[in-house]
């Protein structure tokens, strides 16, 4: 199968930097699948799991994405993010103590609108985490 | 000449002491350099990405809010410096580099580090945002706040250009205060036309560049604030290593000083030992 770049870049670290067959993220507008030879395409991500596919290996990797965006254009898909792991990295009894702490964090009354809408996102990127992490 | 020598010994003992501050100061700075220069590598190619993408972006489609020339309104900088001094040359160049470039008494700043602070507090122009004692643990939430104030003023019209001036790291030993126009995007240099099919934009233009353009400025603000702590960190060992070196030199001077001082006092006492011997025979 036809080949494009990947790039997954966060603020610490380059995640992925390489040749790959076949990406499927969550664009806030729904699911898309990226092969190679795309239309130049920009779009909003939300979080949720990305599903990378490699011409060196049968099996697809997953991983975790803290929002963002996608770009691509001239056969080189660029994602760029402030979170992302891959199903093998994320350390789960972490994530759940910090789905623990924004719970309890959303429950406390006395949080004004913006912390609210932070540990909204907390929230939100454990979960992903927690799902990305027990996926078969 | 006894008065003499306690002074030389006094004054060694001073250098002694500032030489233990600045020893103990080096070593903290090359260790914190080591940890600032890692993250500092690792933060950069999501700061090259991030600027190379949004600028093709911008060459994509020439008329839209955020690529809109703005120069008639009074301009923003984010002037990033340091929370503290003693790092050479490192706080002043910032300021040099920037102040100059300021014409219009309307400008707006955020000031990152104390030193911006306490710099830009002094001075004409309305502070914006003032952000200390952020560079060390530094986490994207923080930049990305930045970037929200920084865009509600961009969108009433309060300000027009928006610049970043941060210190690139080099080397540990060469830092180079930079100024980046943020918004609005600047296009690509080469003057060829893109060409090719148009750029798809999900669900719209107008929405991809409000959900793009506050990382964007986040992102910028985060490489920028990483990029001049590292460069902090090396300037301030290279200044405290200069000066531990002077005063080392400075305490052989001293010593050779003392010892001569001490000698001719000695002799001085010998001669009148031996000259009241010789009276008294």
């Amino acid at each position: 199968m036809a080949a494009f770049r990947l790039r997954v870049v966060t603020p610490d670290r380059v995640v992925y930097d390489g040749d790959v067959t076949f990406l499927m993220v969550r664009t806030t507008s729904g699911d898309i699948g990226i092969m190679a030879h795309h239309a130049s395409y920009t779009a909003p991500l939300a979080i949720s799991t990305m599903k990378v596919e490699f011409a060196s290996r049968d099996d697809a990797r997953f991983a975790a994405i803290g929002g963002g965006f996608l770009k691509v254009g001239d056969n080189v898909a660029t994602v760029v993010t402030n979170t992302c792991e891959w199903q093998d990295e994320i350390d789960l009894s972490r994530a759940q103590q910090a789905a623990e702490r924004a719970r309890a964090m959303l429950e406390a009354s006395a949080a004004s609108s913006s912390e609210m809408d932070r540990a909204e996102v907390k929230l939100k990127l454990a979960l992903n985490r927690i799902s990305v992490a027990g996926r078969q | 000449m006894g008065a003499s020598m306690k002074d030389i010994k006094h004054r060694i003992k001073s250098v002694e002491s500032t030489m233990q501050i600045t020893k103990a100061m080096e070593l903290v700075a090359s260790s914190k350099l080591r940890r600032a220069k890692e993250r500092a590598e690792s933060a950069r190619p999501f700061f090259n990405i991030l600027y190379e993408t949004i600028t093709d972006l911008a060459a994509h489609d020439e008329e839209s809010f955020y690529t809109r020339d703005r120069s008639g309104k009074p301009p923003l900088y984010i002037v990033i410096a340091g929370d503290r001094g003693l790092a050479g040359g490192y706080n002043a160049n910032i300021f040099k580099l920037v102040d100059p470039q300021i014409a219009d008494p309307a400008t707006r700043i955020i000031a990152i580090g104390k030193k911006s602070v306490e710099h830009y507090d002094h001075r004409p122009w309305k502070v914006e945002g003032r952000y200390s004692g952020a560079a060390e643990q530094l986490k994207p939430a923080l930049t990305m706040e930045m970037a929200s104030r920084i865009l509600s003023l961009y969108k009433k019209g309060e300000i027009g250009n928006v610049y970043l001036a941060f210190t690139q790291f080099v080397t540990p030993l060469t830092q180079e205060a930079t100024l980046l126009q943020v918004l609005p995007l600047a296009m690509h240099q080469d003057d060829t036309p893109r060409r090719g099919e148009p750029m798809l934009y999900e669900p719209s233009p107008a929405a991809v560049y409000r959900s793009i353009i506050p990382q964007y400025v986040s992102g910028m603000i985060y490489g920028g604030i990483v990029e001049s702590y590292a460069s902090e960190q090396g300037a301030r060992r290279t200044a405290m290593e200069s000066a531990s070196n002077n005063a080392s030199d400075m305490i052989g001077a001293l010593s050779l000083s003392y010892n001569r001082a001490r000698q001719s006092a000695i002799t001085q006492e010998l001669t009148e030992i031996v000259s009241g011997a010789n009276a008294t025979k």
